[in-house]
């Protein structure tokens, strides 16, 4: 069986936290069997990587005076979890965003790299006009 | 986000509160005044934090660049398994001299000029 979330929200900073508490919520709710340590070190995973991709939607809207609309999708399988944070701003491609360096302490520029350190799978498409950035992760326990 | 400051013998304290993410950077900016700024002994103690984002993150190293263009220093409280991974993820915890404990972090000061 497969539990799905959807959240839409204006593009704006404000809304950030809200994507990124559902997705600790969820990630929280969907196994009491789990360690509570992993559980949480789960949750806590998608709490930042939603934030970090939500921002970056907000940050790269084609105008910051008109909101745009994000769309954040949670899917839980029996295996994995996995979120989709959907925009409609210009293409933006992962694979074309280079690594920070990380030993210059950059003020900026760690969303991408935190994303995929923190999670299994980070891939994007674009399909209709949309931006989709989707993260994977495998429960805890599986 | 709130967030409180006290001065523990010369040192500037500041105590963010809640969750530090995009939308409110902009407060950790402004966290400093510019008497603290020039004297240059400051502690953020991030103990009271829920998050921590690479927005807020990069706030926070902007501030110790600021400090630290006045020959200053910013020491980090950061007992947070959570708070901490994100320095960790990003090599940002060897910018900043991390304590479990505030006073230990303010008395970590060279006494005489910072």
């Amino acid at each position: 069986m497969v539990d799905k979330l959807t959240l839409g929200f204006p593009a704006h900073f404000k809304y950030v936290r809200i994507a990124s508490v559902l997705g600790v919520q969820a990630a929280q709710f969907i196994d009491s069997e789990s360690d509570p340590e992993e559980l949480l070190e789960f949750a806590h995973a998608f709490e930042l990587a939603i934030s970090e991709a939500v921002t970056n939607s907000v940050k790269h809207q084609r105008s910051l005076s008109r909101s745009s609309k994000i769309v954040v999708e949670i899917e839980i399988s029996r295996t994995e979890m996995t979120v989709a944070v959907m925009d409609s701003n210009p293409h933006f491609d992962i694979t074309q965003i280079p690594a920070p360096e990380l030993d210059a302490h950059p003020e900026n520029g760690y969303g991408i790299y935190i994303m995929r350190k923190i999670m299994d799978r980070v891939e994007s498409r674009r399909e209709n006009g949309w931006n989709i950035l989707i993260m994977t992760k495998k429960r805890p326990g599986v | 986000m709130k967030i409180y400051q006290k001065i523990l013998e010369d040192v500037c304290i500041i105590i963010p509160h809640g969750r530090l993410d995009a939308s409110n950077t902009h407060y950790i900016q402004k966290s400093l005044s510019e008497e603290a700024e020039k004297e240059g002994r400051v502690v953020m103690d991030l103990s009271s934090l829920e998050f921590l984002d690479s927005s807020g993150l990069g706030a926070i190293i902007s501030l110790l660049r600021r400090v630290k263009k006045n020959d200053g220093d910013m020491k980090l409280v950061c007992p947070a398994d959570k708070i901490r991974r994100v320095f960790e993820l990003t090599r940002a915890d060897r910018m900043f001299d991390i304590y479990d404990d505030c006073e230990v972090a303010a008395k970590s000061f060279p006494r005489g000029k910072a």
